[in-house]
C-alpha cells in the first residue's frame, strides 16, 4: 500500500493539497509541514475517506470473569 | 483521498528556494542586494532578483516582512512591463509564486521520504504527485 499526496500548484500559486491512500485523521499529519510551509492555508475540505477505520488497527478484547 | 487543502503561496525564509524558484522562470538572485532596479531611484529590499540577459529590466526586491511574521514580500515595478521583467515573473508575479510553492512542496516533501513526479498540466497547473513506499 503506497501513500499518495497530489498537490497542484495553478498559474496563480494558489496550491490544492490532496491525500489520497490513508484513511481516518492521520492524514492531516501527512500535509502539515507541507502546508505549513506553503503558506496561508484558505480552505479545508474533508473526504469520506478521512472518517474511515485505519484498516492496519486491530482492536483486540478479553473478556474478564 | 481524504482531505484537500487550499492555501495561498506566501514566501517564507528559506532563501535556497527562492533561488531555485528563481531559476524556473529566468531570473537570477542576488542575495543581500539592498536595492532593486526600477523607475523611482530608491528601493530598499534585503535582496533582489535580476533578469538572467536583459541589464535593462528592472528587477524584483525581496523584503522582509513588517507585519511580524517570518517571510519576504515581493516588490517590484510593472511599468511598461518592467522592461522585460513581468514577460518572466507574470502579472502579479503569479508565475514567481507558481515556481516558489512548486520548490517548496518538492523540497519539505523529499525532506520527509517522498519522491514526487512533476507534470505541467495544459491550462498551465503544476501538478507534483508524490508517492511514499509502506513495506
Amino acid at each position: 500500500m503506497s501513500t499518495k499526496v497530489i498537490v497542484r500548484i495553478d498559474k496563480t500559486g494558489m496550491s490544492t493539497v490532496e491525500v489520497q491512500g490513508v484513511k481516518g485523521e492521520s492524514c492531516k499529519d501527512i500535509t502539515a509541514n507541507l502546508e505549513k510551509a506553503l503558506g496561508k492555508t484558505v480552505e479545508t475540505t474533508p473526504t469520506n475517506e478521512m472518517f474511515e477505520v485505519n484498516d492496519d488497527v486491530q482492536v483486540q478484547t478479553q473478556d474478564f470473569i | 483521498m481524504s482531505h484537500i487543502t487550499k492555501i495561498q503561496v506566501e514566501i517564507n525564509e528559506d532563501l535556497d528556494v527562492a533561488e531555485k524558484a528563481g531559476r524556473r522562470v529566468g531570473l537570477q538572485l542576488n542575495r543581500n542586494q539592498r536595492s532593486f532596479r526600477a523607475y523611482a531611484s530608491h528601493n530598499q529590499c534585503d535582496h533582489a532578483f535580476s533578469v538572467v540577459g536583459n541589464e535593462q529590466a528592472y528587477e524584483m526586491g525581496l523584503k522582509r516582512r513588517t507585519d511580524g511574521k517570518a517571510g519576504y514580500e515581493l516588490l517590484w515595478d510593472s511599468w511598461s512591463g518592467g522592461y522585460g521583467l513581468v514577460d518572466k515573473v507574470g502579472q502579479d508575479a503569479n508565475l514567481f509564486k507558481q515556481a516558489y510553492a512548486t520548490e517548496t512542496a518538492k523540497k519539505q516533501m523529499e525532506s520527509e521520504g517522498f519522491w514526487a513526479e512533476e507534470t505541467v498540466l495544459p491550462n498551465g497547473t503544476v501538478e507534483l504527485e508524490f508517492e511514499r513506499r509502506e513495506w
